[in-house]
């Protein structure tokens, strides 16, 4: 069934190696790629004219702890010619940088700068980097495995800076 | 000043700043779980309760508190207020010059 | 020659008209709007992260307070996901009665919009209406589940407690004096030339804009996209229910402001049409280590005891993978994006929040604009703090 999909077969046509594996599960299909590829397939995505990815509905980042590459980025796309989402998977190892998909949607912009502020993933061509959710200044990112819920510094007194 | 809602560490200095721009006298009620102690949020970033900012003279819990809750809570601070005396207005001021 | 230089004003996070804790600095070359920044985190929760630390079922209360007007729609937006992950059906009546409290709480959502954006902008009779229409669906949801803002009403697998008696009467009679109040709303402001004159031609965002910006809900449709969640892919039930999507054509605050009013109109109907269907029968589905025995069992027979305390405490393990589930909440799309690893805990639970991607397009929207058109176009994009920052 996933071979099926009209935007895996495309792929597969313009450039087999952009594709490491395809799952399916719950009726989404997923597909995952290489980090040098992830640009040219998502503007392949955005132009063709038969599928037309337009919207870019979410980007996250997902970190898996004791595996390695660590860190995996998952973007989530919507065409709205053939009503069809498709999310694109890669893996990113720490210390190593992502590709900004901003040129192509503009929507990436804050939702990279979170990946960023939360995960610590900073993204190569992004216009304005910097933190988003937190404080500039702030240490540390929050949402990886090995921080901890309360924050590192929760039995001391919190003294505010006017 | 009502300090409704969840108080994070990124507002503080700036509830703080309001707080010290304000003429007295004046009183501060926490409204809310959150701004009490800070609710069921026991995360990074946010304060555990504004009484670790600012002198609180209300709490009002409830997560939301109802409306009537807060119409007793501006009571009680009506009731706080006939019994206060110059005197403690006193240890206000002196209490927010010694936190710095 | 003297120099001139921009003028930098900072609309700091505490001010009565952004609506929560935004803070936008923004440029200015007298009136004119250069450059616009918004500044975001100051109601960063890490409800995210929380997650991480709490089964399934204990993550539903943290849902309600995400977008705190629409706390129903973002209960079913979590729900579904975990239905979906899990792979259970839910009964008939559970899904229309999520379909018509779902609706409740989008009138309830686009009334306060309405009552606060009116006042921004100078009209303030309509927030004391608005607010008085609002207090009998928040006492409707008070009988159905026990709280106003946070009801916390669905369950995974349905919803936790049928309707009281007596209810069908109270939502009944809302429905039918809605179109009265909303003839109200309509003398007050649609065709006032004060308001077309603030509203009119402010705060433009074209469609491809929108759309490459990540834009949803009523400000996308306001811009001609006719999209909405609901009728592309459709859940719980809302194929069985018969309703038109409204849409602009400029994509201006005023176009917001109409498709916002006739989607009220349109929620109304939905819930007379729900409230006509109710068919009978069981409100959870039929999955014993997912969903709760009902409490006279559970205090009478050993087995159900046990079954209520594993649930409770540990929860289940769903099955690996990721899911994706969205609904149309009032302010755009809503998503949940769930990792799981097979334990009882996600992995990650991913909010995709409509007004976070609604907001980065407002720099869009006001730049080129006059300073006071700032809080009408902050007005028409309905944002939540509580949503951006989660």
């Amino acid at each position: 069934m996933v071979e099926i999909h009209p935007a895996v077969k495309k792929l597969r046509e313009k450039d087999p190696s952009s594709i490491l594996e395809v799952t399916s599960f719950r009726g989404e299909v997923n597909v995952t790629v290489p980090k040098k590829d992830i640009f040219e397939v998502c503007r392949f995505l955005y132009t063709d004219p038969d599928l037309q990815y337009h919207m870019l509905t979410d980007l996250c980042g997902v970190d898996y702890f004791p595996q390695s590459p660590r860190f995996e980025v998952v973007y989530l796309l919507y065409s709205f010619k053939t009503n069809d989402r498709l999310r694109l998977k890669t893996r990113v190892e720490l210390g190593e940088s992502a590709v900004s998909v901003e040129s192509i949607w503009k929507a990436a912009n804050w939702l990279e700068r979170e990946v960023y502020d939360l995960f610590g993933i900073p993204f190569e061509n992004h216009p304005d980097l910097r933190r988003i959710l937190l404080w500039d200044g702030y240490e540390g990112h929050p949402l990886r495995k090995d921080y901890p819920v309360e924050g590192p510094d929760f039995d001391k007194p919190f003294v505010p800076e006017v | 000043m009502i300090v409704a809602g969840t108080l994070t560490k990124k507002m503080a200095p700036m509830v703080k700043r309001i707080y010290e721009q304000m003429p007295e006298p004046k009183w501060v009620i926490a409204y809310g779980a959150c701004a009490c102690s800070g609710g069921i949020f026991k995360t990074y970033s946010v304060v555990q309760g504004v009484d670790q900012i600012l002198p609180v003279d209300v709490y009002v819990p409830g997560c939301p508190p109802r409306p009537e809750s807060l119409l007793t809570a501006i009571l009680e601070l009506q009731k706080k207020i006939e019994k206060e005396t110059l005197a403690d207005r006193k240890n206000v001021r002196s209490t927010l010059e010694m936190k710095g | 020659m003297a120099e001139t230089r921009l003028m930098t004003i900072n609309m700091g996070p505490q001010h009565p008209a952004t609506h929560g804790v935004l803070r936008l600095v923004l440029e200015l070359d007298g009136e004119v709007i250069v450059k616009a920044t918004p500044h975001i985190g100051h109601l960063h929760r890490g409800v995210e992260k929380l997650a991480e630390a709490k089964t399934y079922h204990q993550v539903i209360p943290l849902t309600d307070r995400l977008d705190y007007t629409n706390a129903m729609g973002n209960n079913l937006a979590y729900v579904l996901a975990v239905e979906k992950l899990l792979g259970i059906e839910v009964p008939k009546r559970a899904q229309y009665l999520r379909v018509m409290m779902t609706e409740l709480q989008r009138i309830a959502a686009h009334l306060i919009w309405l009552g606060t954006h009116a006042l921004d902008i100078g009209a303030m009779t309509l927030l004391f209406y608005n607010f008085r229409e609002r207090e009998e669906i928040l006492k409707i949801f008070e009988e159905v589940s026990g709280g106003r803002l946070t009801p916390t009403y669905l369950r995974i697998g349905g919803v936790s407690k049928d309707l009281p008696d007596g209810i069908e009467g109270k939502i009944k009679n809302f429905v039918e004096a809605f179109p009265g109040h909303m003839k109200e709303y309509e003398t007050l402001l649609t065709k006032n030339v004060i308001w077309l004159k603030r509203t009119k031609e402010v705060g433009i965002i074209s469609k491809e804009d929108a759309i490459n910006w990540g834009v949803t809900g009523p400000t996308l449709r306001g811009s001609g996209v006719k999209w909405d969640v609901r009728k592309a892919f459709p859940y719980s039930g809302y194929e069985d229910f018969e309703f038109d999507i409204p849409t602009g054509s400029v994509g201006d605050v005023y176009d917001r402001y109409y498709v916002r009013l006739r989607e009220m109109e349109w929620s109304n109907l939905i819930v007379k049409q729900a409230l006509d269907r109710l068919p009978e029968g069981p409100v959870l589905a039929d999955d014993p280590k997912v969903v709760l025995p009902p409490k006279e069992m559970v205090l009478t027979d050993i087995a159900s005891l046990i079954r209520h305390f594993k649930i409770a405490s540990e929860g289940f393990k769903p099955p690996q993978g990721e899911v994706y589930a969205s609904v149309e909440a009032s302010k755009g799309e809503l998503g949940f994006y769930i990792v799981s690893d097979g334990s009882n805990r996600p992995l990650r639970m991913r909010i995709r929040p409509p007004s976070f991607l609604n907001l980065s397009a407002l720099p869009k929207m006001i730049e080129g604009s006059l300073i006071a058109d700032v809080v009408s176009a902050i007005g028409s994009i309905d944002i939540v703090l509580g949503e951006i920052d989660r």
